[in-house]
């Protein structure tokens, strides 16, 4: 599988890339099939969506990705009607991966690549309760940039619709 | 005699057999662009007659591999089938529908999330409330369960249990078991 394009998360003020998904959780409890469509090989979930921690809970503040039908913009609303400025996730236990620094070790595989550092943040029913960071070495090449990123996909041209005037 | 004669010919079905369940793929393995003469002698004569000698003289073994094999991918087709069911032995005590639901509310200071039980997992808490049969007791469960990926998860929720028989259940909780910790 190829590396996947990561969550976002905002961190004490500061944008992250999350290598964690609490919406699939979601999606898993509720039986919901969200129909996203998949535009490219890294993102096989075909949405990103954007979480914060504030107060000590994790929050879903953002979410975008188009659904099968190629036209319409899925967002909070779509899922969560009533809830278009933040989502608690009480619905997520588990433990958040935010990769920090520069890259040590690239896997062209889902969330696989090291990084120099892991910040870890436990989750229980939404609620933070641990932090914590796991240094994983220092980078040889002290010029590469900072953050999970991938380096490669392949994205798939959506088919063009037929009009009238074409059928 | 009898026996020998009973013993080939039982050789000669299971032959038959197996080149039957294989779809004579066997002699695809040998077709060559360039083929001498010699080659092809092998491929249309010597390897058929020494595969049938082979197959009649040593019939039980091929045939329990073929056995095996059967009963195999059965075993495959279930495991990758495989959904999660709750168990007897996963269940708590039963609770009121009300106790559990009062349980359950899920509060915000941000008002993030419904003050309704299971918060935004309410909707479909109530498609499995409507299920809920005047004899059912509702009873907590707590399992662990090993996906046909080989995820391992705790799952909790409740279930609705007639007797002792489990006619429905509602997962509120999916928390992953790090592999250090499933061993």
């Amino acid at each position: 599988m190829t590396a996947q394009i990561g969550e976002g998360l905002l961190l004490s003020g500061k944008k992250q890339v999350m290598c964690t998904e609490p919406l699939g959780v979601y999606f898993s409890l509720t039986g919901i099939e969200p129909g996203f469509e998949v535009s490219c090989t890294a993102l096989w979930r075909g949405y990103v969506g954007c979480w914060e921690i504030a107060e000590h809970r994790l929050y879903l503040i953002a979410l975008n990705g188009t659904l099968r039908d190629g036209q319409t913009q899925a967002t909070l609303e779509t899922f969560f009607p009533g809830y278009s400025d933040g989502v608690f996730a009480h619905w997520y236990t588990g433990q958040l991966r935010v990769p920090t620094g520069k890259l040590l070790r690239y896997v062209h595989g889902g969330y696989a690549s090291t990084y120099e550092a892991d910040i870890f943040i436990d989750i229980v029913k939404g609620e933070v309760v641990k932090t914590s960071t796991l240094v994983n070495g220092v980078a040889e090449d002290p010029t590469g940039s900072d953050g999970y990123r991938i380096h490669a996909m392949t994205t798939y041209a959506r088919e063009p619709r037929k009009t009238e005037a074409s059928a | 005699m009898n026996y020998v004669s009973a013993y080939i010919a039982t050789g000669t079905v299971t032959l038959v057999v197996f080149l039957w369940l294989n779809d004579f793929a066997l002699k695809d393995l040998f077709k060559l662009q360039k083929e001498t003469r010699w080659k092809r002698i092998i491929r249309t004569v010597i390897w058929p007659l020494t595969g049938c000698v082979i197959v009649i003289s040593v019939w039980p073994v091929f045939t329990g591999i073929e056995v095996k094999e059967y009963f195999d991918e059965r075993r495959r087709l279930v495991e990758r089938n495989r959904v999660f069911e709750v168990q007897l032995k996963d269940l708590g005590e039963p609770l009121s529908v009300a106790d559990m639901e009062a349980k359950e509310v899920v509060i915000d200071p941000l008002g993030a999330v419904p003050g309704l039980a299971f918060g935004h997992l309410n909707p479909a808490w109530t498609k499995f409330k409507q299920g809920i049969a005047f004899e059912d007791r509702l009873c907590p469960f707590d399992a662990v369960w090993t996906s046909p990926t080989w995820r391992k998860e705790r799952r909790t929720g409740y279930a609705r249990v007639r007797g002792k028989k489990i006619k429905g259940f509602f997962v509120a909780q999916i928390i992953e078991i790090p592999k250090d910790q499933s061993r």
